[in-house]
């Protein structure tokens, strides 16, 4: 996923040998982002001249950029040859171009609308942005609370995973010299229906009770086959709130 | 229903005790009353809402009370309500592009964004920000994606028209609201 908050923070690695770089330097997601950037720094005005005249300014930040997905890269690496060969039209002007070129001076126009279409939704996108910063939420009346029993509700995977990896972040990796226990999913299913036997538990506070996260991990398993065996029922009292679990009635 | 001023009456009170937003379907059911009618008691209850510190949210037929936008300041205080993580850049560009083009397929959002945009896409979707609204009709009948009610009220709108400036030359970013709490 693109969005930063769902791909996982990065993980301290004690032993990590490539140093760490923090200073966040602009992403270009795609050519058109770049292209975008660039006319705006070079304060070229893409309706007054030719996309040519931006090609090398192109070709300098694609020689600079860090090595990417190769199926990204193509998309760059596209543009870029369009553009040269724009150039060099350019270059050699009073010939009749030919049908090839002619093309190209179409695609030219083709580009300048898209950005320009692409600029516009940019600006929106940060106006967007700035409301959300502006703290004017409109809240509803809150949600009641949501008994997973009776007439159950598809458990959504994906929002579960997600609040998983959040919780596997407030735990600290192993510490490589350290001989820790492992566990087998077989002795965590124990653990929990002890648990169980003592009543209702915190799925939370049972995860965050692991020493390392591939406890956490073990546990988390345990307790989705205990959902798949139909052993137990989860509540959510409130919206983001404790996820209660607690043992099905034979 | 005896009159017009109590279907107002009664789908303010639905509304009020409903905790997720209702179709004017359901409200028509609930009321006994045709669509015109029930458009007619949202109009005068939105009229009526003026001024107060709940507002009645509209999403194409959905409708929904919320509380101001200028107001979420307190309620944020009062309720300490969790906060939604923040979305990228990219999340908001691909939501303007959905918000404005609605309904769009993802080939259009990645024809203008020029780049693949699945990831940010079932992102939104995860948030409830954007969900598919239909099927387009041209080959292989792709999704096609619309903005939701949880936009709105993330975004601090009443409805859709409110959204800050039409993608246009002279877009030049929105001007939000005064904010009661500065006054």
């Amino acid at each position: 996923m693109t969005d930063a908050t769902a791909t996982p923070p990065p993980t301290v690695a004690p032993l990590d040998p490539r140093p760490r770089i923090d200073v966040r330097t602009p992403v270009f997601e795609g050519p058109m982002e770049l292209l975008l950037a660039l006319c705006e720094r070079e304060e070229l005005d893409l309706f007054e001249v030719s996309l040519s005249s931006v090609t090398d300014a192109y070709l300098a930040e694609l020689a600079g950029m860090e090595h990417r997905d190769p199926m990204q890269m193509a998309e760059f690496l596209w543009l870029a040859s369009r553009l040269l060969l724009l150039k060099s039209i350019r270059l050699l002007p009073g010939e009749e171009p030919e049908p090839e070129e002619a093309e190209l001076l179409g695609w030219e126009e083709d580009v300048r609308r898209r950005l320009q279409e692409y600029r516009q939704y940019k600006e929106v996108a940060e106006a967007l942005m700035a409301r959300r910063d502006e703290d004017q939420e409109c809240y509803p009346a809150p949600a009641r609370e949501i008994a997973v029993e009776g007439q159950e509700e598809a458990l959504q995977m994906d929002a579960l995973v997600i609040a998983f990896q959040s919780l596997l972040q407030r735990l600290p990796p192993r510490p490589l010299v350290y001989v820790g226990r492992s566990w087998t999913m077989e002795e965590k299913l124990h653990v929990l229906e002890d648990r169980l036997n003592r009543g209702r538990f915190d799925l939370a506070e049972v995860i965050l009770d692991s020493e390392d996260r591939l406890e956490a991990v073990v546990t988390f398993v345990a307790f989705l086959e205990l959902l798949r065996r139909n052993r137990v029922i989860v509540h959510q009292p409130t919206r983001y709130g404790e996820i209660w679990v607690e043992e099905r009635a034979a | 229903m005896s009159g017009p001023e109590s279907l107002c009456m009664a789908l303010e009170a639905i509304l009020f005790s409903s905790n997720r937003p209702l179709q004017v379907r359901e409200l028509q059911r609930a009321t006994d009353s045709d669509r015109a009618a029930v458009e007619r008691g949202l109009d005068e209850l939105r009229e009526a809402l003026a001024g107060r510190a709940v507002m009645l949210q509209r999403h194409q037929d959905l409708v929904n009370l919320a509380t101001r936008p200028e107001l979420a300041s307190y309620v944020r205080r009062a309720l300490r309500p969790e906060v939604t993580g923040r979305l990228s850049p990219a999340a908001y560009e691909t939501l303007a592009i959905v918000a404005y083009q609605q309904p769009v397929t993802r080939s259009r959002i990645e024809e203008i964004r020029g780049v693949n945009s699945d990831g940010v896409i079932s992102n939104l979707e995860l948030r409830d920000l954007v969900a598919e609204v239909g099927r387009g009709d041209s080959p292989g009948q792709p999704r096609l994606y619309g903005t939701t009610m949880r936009f709105l009220q993330v975004m601090g709108l009443e409805s859709l028209e409110q959204l800050p400036a039409p993608p246009g030359p002279e877009a030049d970013g929105a001007q939000g609201a005064t904010n009661l709490a500065e006054q």
